[in-house]
């Protein structure tokens, strides 16, 4: 056998361990530090979700849709009810006049007209003792007016 | 401690009643062939912690779902040499020059390791398994060190036992002319 052949490495005749080493103590702590890390796995694992919490989103979603449909209804009420007002108001306006060519009115028409409201309003309202209308010139109705009033009855007598 | 089978603990922890219990006898019984088989492949005792203590929680974590189809050891060396495998990778990924290879990255975290110290015969060996492509190091590695059989090395790397024998063979080649260079 040659000299090279002898010195050559082989497997076979040398089998040692590999050379490692570990740290003194470790082989004792690994199953404590291992129950450690399982513990801060547990603590970190997500909650299992209840019905409550899925159901959030969805409720909030509802809710948020009928504070929108309440907010939509009240502003659409506003708007129509402040254009009924107009239109209603504009209608008066126009009933009122509409009896009476605006071109055919004169002072002594717009007087009448209010003579003839103003006896409406005291006739719906008796209760309220008005001034009696320049029409219906009745003595009687004068003074008892005047003495509602408390005039004072010798300037009263003077003057009829 | 009373002994109980690996079937026996696989039942006693899926049945709930002391899991950690149950946990703590399996990390026990397997933290020693474990750390030896992540150690080889990624030379540092830190890395090899690290990955040691993932293999764990994995194991936790899918011990309730585990299909007593394989044995409970070559599950656990399964998970730890894809722990193993997947910090590589992440370790090229992160390095600044990734196609210079992680072995001699490897290889300088051997000398500098404070826990080895191999004498000049095991630090060459070391250094020339360091040599092989990744696959070829595992089966060098359970092989010689460990001494595992092929059909336990077929379970756990899904390797026939024909391309085991072979990459094992063409590893002691390659090792035996690295040792003799010089």
């Amino acid at each position: 056998m040659s000299p090279k052949k002898q010195n050559s490495f082989s497997l076979k005749d040398h089998k040692s361990d590999s050379g490692f080493k570990v740290p003194e103590g470790y082989f004792d702590a690994l199953p404590g530090q291992v129950q450690a890390r399982l513990l801060e796995e547990k603590q970190a694992e997500p909650k299992k979700p209840t019905i409550r919490s899925l159901m959030l989103p969805q409720l909030a979603a509802a809710a948020s849709f009928i504070g929108l449909m309440f907010i939509s209804y009240i502003g659409i009420k506003f708007v129509l009810d402040t254009q009924e007002i107009k239109k209603g108001i504009q209608q008066t306006e126009i009933a009122d006049l509409s009896d009476f060519p605006l071109e055919d009115l004169d002072e002594d028409m717009l007087y009448e007209l209010y003579s003839q409201t103003s006896a409406q309003e005291s006739a719906t309202a008796p209760e309220n003792k008005s001034f009696p209308s320049p029409e219906n010139n009745n003595t009687d109705e004068m003074i008892e007016y005047l003495l509602l009033e408390d005039a004072d009855i010798e300037i009263l007598m003077q003057e009829l | 401690m009373p002994k109980h089978s690996e079937k026996e603990l696989v039942n006693l922890f899926k049945n709930g009643t002391n899991q950690d219990y149950v946990f703590n006898i399996l990390v026990g019984e397997y933290k020693t062939r474990l750390y030896w088989h992540i150690r080889k492949i990624l030379i540092s005792h830190d890395d090899t912690d690290d990955v040691l203590q993932n293999t764990f929680i994995k194991a936790w974590k899918g011990l309730a779902d585990f299909r007593e189809d394989s044995n409970l050891f070559t599950w656990l060396y399964r998970i730890a040499t894809n722990e193993a495998l997947s910090f590589l990778r992440q370790k090229k990924r992160a390095s600044f020059v990734p196609w210079a290879g992680v072995e001699k990255s490897l290889s300088e975290t051997l000398v500098s390791d404070q826990f080895f110290d191999g004498d000049d015969i095991q630090t060459k060996l070391q250094k020339a398994i360091l040599t092989l492509p990744e696959k070829q190091r595992i089966v060098f590695n359970m092989k010689y060190f460990d001494e595992m059989k092929y059909e336990e090395m077929e379970e756990i790397l899904d390797t026939s036992v024909g391309a085991l024998k072979a990459s094992y063979h063409h590893a002691v080649k390659k090792i035996e002319k690295y040792m003799n260079k010089d």
